[in-house]
């Protein structure tokens, strides 16, 4: 565990391959910000920020704010923008920015002990440090993802939609459908089961509806 | 597929009182584990490692259907834009709503001006607080900008700064119409009343009791958002990257300064404003108080060692990589690690301060004799939250519980274990510390200690010079403290200049299982 936390650049590099195509977009924003241009830099974040939040939520706990981690290494990425070196990759170097953010985020968490951290500092950390990335690279799973989406019944994805976009309570779930907290909490169970099932299918070509 | 088969084998059709690893974790997803449920978990996820990937896969399938589902197209230009907003340079600077700011700067600087203009004229300015209680380091800065410490309980005061310099540091102060603020720990507050009540926490912990305010609510300003109080009572921890917002009663109006956004948070909730615009942004219900909490600081670079000035940390660690001491990449964990502005440089600062002439000779050799950096050896003091507020739990403290320290001083030393307590409805309740007898050096230390072995805290004054300012040795018998509280932070003091304190971890656990 501690050579994985002593080696935050080690798999930076594992989502960053296929960011090829805007290597070289990335590459005259950045020539552009170097020279003064400011404003250059929103090209880099709207092209990175989905690819970067991706791998983010793969390997952060719940509990930690991906989107503020995510700020925080753009952020950095401009400070230090001097020391980043002309035709290296701009991505894996704000991926390896990014993991140093993560891990002090996770450092934070560990030290106010909040619900999710009192039982995942560590033993989730492992793993999720470790994760291999099964079925591909983090954007190529959030794609699929969103088409296996696509696919549920209006009903599921109304659920969904209220659990993971309107942030509703189980209660208010429970009784805007006059079921209990248990048999949501099952219902939604299931359903994750059901598209992790169909994004690993995706991943390996198989997938075609979930 | 094995995996996955095991995690979706039907334990979760269980009955409540028998709960399966699968239902817990599934209970865990939701955020609705019970405390015994959250240590079930955590045996079960030991014992069983091959049902680990799954889990973890559940886990990630879990936050992934977050970051889909809560981030449509116009999410994600807000997302590019709060971001531009936090770069520093031109036009933008580090917070979207500059202008707020702005006239945030022009408020207060006009209530201090006011009373810079009374000193001219040769008037006094009218006072607007009144100290309650304050002890440890503690400064004020009135309108002529000359620190001073705090005058004693009695005293009345213009507008003006309010600065705690260390963690067992705390002042309560009234303004004229009996509300009253406490600051704990390092903390900064620029305080005015110039027809409306006015607090610009810049960083630390602030508890309120607001009488009601009219028309003009009080307004408290922090790094991330902005209060607006009419009459309540609150508790906010506020750093550079976020404010966590605790009511006790009443409600309080939190607008997030990222996008503007703003909730209402009622009596035993909380919310929690970052300085992105992502990220939920609600109240909710506090979570119930518990009696076990732990830190591990072995993985982390500052080791609990306190900062107060990122600025100067950022030139110690430039300075560390031209001198060939760290890489950068070493400088910039150690920074981001610091994170908060509850971090160690300042400590750096006062062991230089030490090392040119002004400490005792010997407090600042290392172990192989030679003087040492801060960063290795003179880490005097580490400290963090405990009840952090938000999703941290409130941590309560018996006579019986468990309090157990590990980590590593470099020279034989007494160490000092404080805590912060507060009542159940988070107004402040003192500090109470265990001075243990000298470690031997060189190796680890484990102290295991019962909440009946800290008695009230006395801190001197000054918080300097470190090693002469700590209370004596207490014999342990005493049940001086207030059994029942929460426990709001810990912190911990090296005696000796030289110890090299590292924390290790930090355990609060309750009686049971425990021999001694």
């Amino acid at each position: 565990m501690d050579k994985e936390q002593q080696s935050p650049s080690d798999s930076p590099e594992e989502p960053v391959h296929r960011l090829g195509a805007l290597h070289a977009d990335l590459s005259a924003a950045v020539e552009r910000v170097r020279g003064g241009d400011r404003g250059a830099f929103e090209a880099l974040i709207a092209g990175l920020e989905r690819p970067l939040r991706a791998w983010l939520v793969g390997r952060a706990w719940p509990g930690i704010d991906v989107d503020e981690v995510a700020q925080r290494a753009f952020v950095q990425a401009y400070v230090q923008l001097h020391r980043f070196e002309p035709g290296s990759d701009f991505a894996a170097w704000l991926f390896t920015l990014a993991s140093f953010e993560l891990r002090t985020e996770m450092n934070r968490a560990r030290r106010t002990a909040d619900y999710h951290s009192r039982f995942a500092s560590d033993l989730l950390e492992e793993y999720l440090s470790r994760q291999e990335q099964p079925g591909g690279e983090p954007e190529l799973r959030i794609e699929h993802l969103e088409r296996c989406l696509s696919q549920l019944d209006g009903r599921h994805r109304e659920l969904l939609g209220w659990r993971y976009r309107e942030q509703v309570s189980l209660v208010e779930i429970g009784e805007r459908l006059g079921r209990s907290v248990p048999a949501i909490k099952k219902a939604l169970w299931k359903l994750r089961g059901r598209l992790r099932e169909c994004v690993e299918l995706g991943l390996a070509g198989q997938g075609e509806r979930a | 597929m094995k995996d996955r088969d095991q995690t979706n084998r039907g334990d979760g059709d269980r009955g409540e009182g028998d709960p399966g690893p699968d239902a817990l974790w599934r209970d865990y997803l939701e955020g609705d584990l019970s405390e015994a449920g959250m240590e079930a978990l955590r045996q079960s996820f030991e014992s069983d490692p091959g049902a680990r990937p799954g889990r973890i896969e559940a886990l990630r399938l879990h936050r992934e259907l977050g970051l889909v589902l809560s981030t449509t197209a116009g999410d994600r230009a807000d997302f590019v834009a709060a971001t531009m907003a936090r770069l520093p340079g031109e036009g933008g600077g580090r917070r979207p709503r500059p202008g707020r700011w702005m006239a945030i700067g022009a408020a207060l600087a006009a209530a201090l001006m006011g009373a810079v203009l009374f000193n001219a004229s040769g008037r006094s300015p009218a006072p607007v607080l009144r100290v309650i209680e304050a002890a440890g380091s503690v400064e004020w800065v009135a309108g002529g900008g000359q620190a001073e410490p705090l005058p004693g309980p009695g005293s009345t005061l213009p507008g003006g700064v309010l600065a705690l310099r260390g963690p067992d540091a705390w002042a309560e102060l009234a303004f004229n119409d009996g509300s009253t603020f406490t600051l704990t720990g390092i903390a900064r507050a620029t305080v005015s009343d110039e027809g409306r009540k006015i607090i610009a926490l810049d960083g630390g912990r602030l508890l309120a009791e607001i009488e009601p305010q009219g028309e003009h609510p009080l307004l408290v300003f922090t790094p991330a958002a902005e209060l607006e109080v009419l009459g309540t009572s609150f508790r906010v921890l506020a750093s550079e990257e976020r404010a966590t917002l605790d009511v006790t009663q009443g409600r309080v109006e939190m607008v997030r300064y990222a996008d503007g956004r703003r909730v209402e948070v009622a009596a035993g909730e909380f919310a929690v404003a970052t300085r992105s615009a992502g990220g939920a942004f609600r109240s909710r219900v506090r979570p119930q108080p518990t009696a076990s909490w732990s830190a591990s600081l072995r993985s982390d670079p500052t080791q609990g060692r306190f900062v107060t000035d990122i600025k100067a940390l950022k030139a110690d660690l430039a300075l560390a990589v031209d001198r060939g001491e760290l890489t950068e990449a070493e400088a910039l964990e150690r920074f981001l690690a610091a994170d908060g502005g509850l971090e160690a440089v300042a400590l750096w600062k006062k062991v230089d301060r030490w090392k040119k002439g002004e400490a005792r000779p010997g407090d600042l050799q290392g172990p192989s004799g030679g003087p040492e950096r801060g960063e290795t050896g003179g880490a005097l003091i580490a400290a963090g939250p405990v009840s952090a507020g938000g999703d941290s739990a409130p941590v309560l403290l018996a006579d019986d519980s468990r309090i157990l320290v590990t980590g590593w001083v470099a020279r034989p030393t007494r160490l000092t274990v404080g805590l912060t307590l507060a009542h159940a409805d988070r107004r402040h309740a003192g500090k109470v510390s265990f001075t243990s007898s000298v470690l031997p050096g060189g190796t680890s230390f484990e102290l295991d200690l019962l909440g009946g072995d800290f008695v009230p805290y006395q801190p001197a004054k000054k918080f300097e010079p470190l090693g002469e300012s700590l209370p004596a040795v207490s014999s342990g018998a005493s049940t001086g403290h207030r059994s029942g509280s929460i426990i709001e932070d810990w912190w911990c003091l090296g005696h000796d200049l030289g110890s090299g304190l590292k924390i290790h971890s930090v355990v609060i656990q309750p009686a049971a299982g425990r021999s001694r």
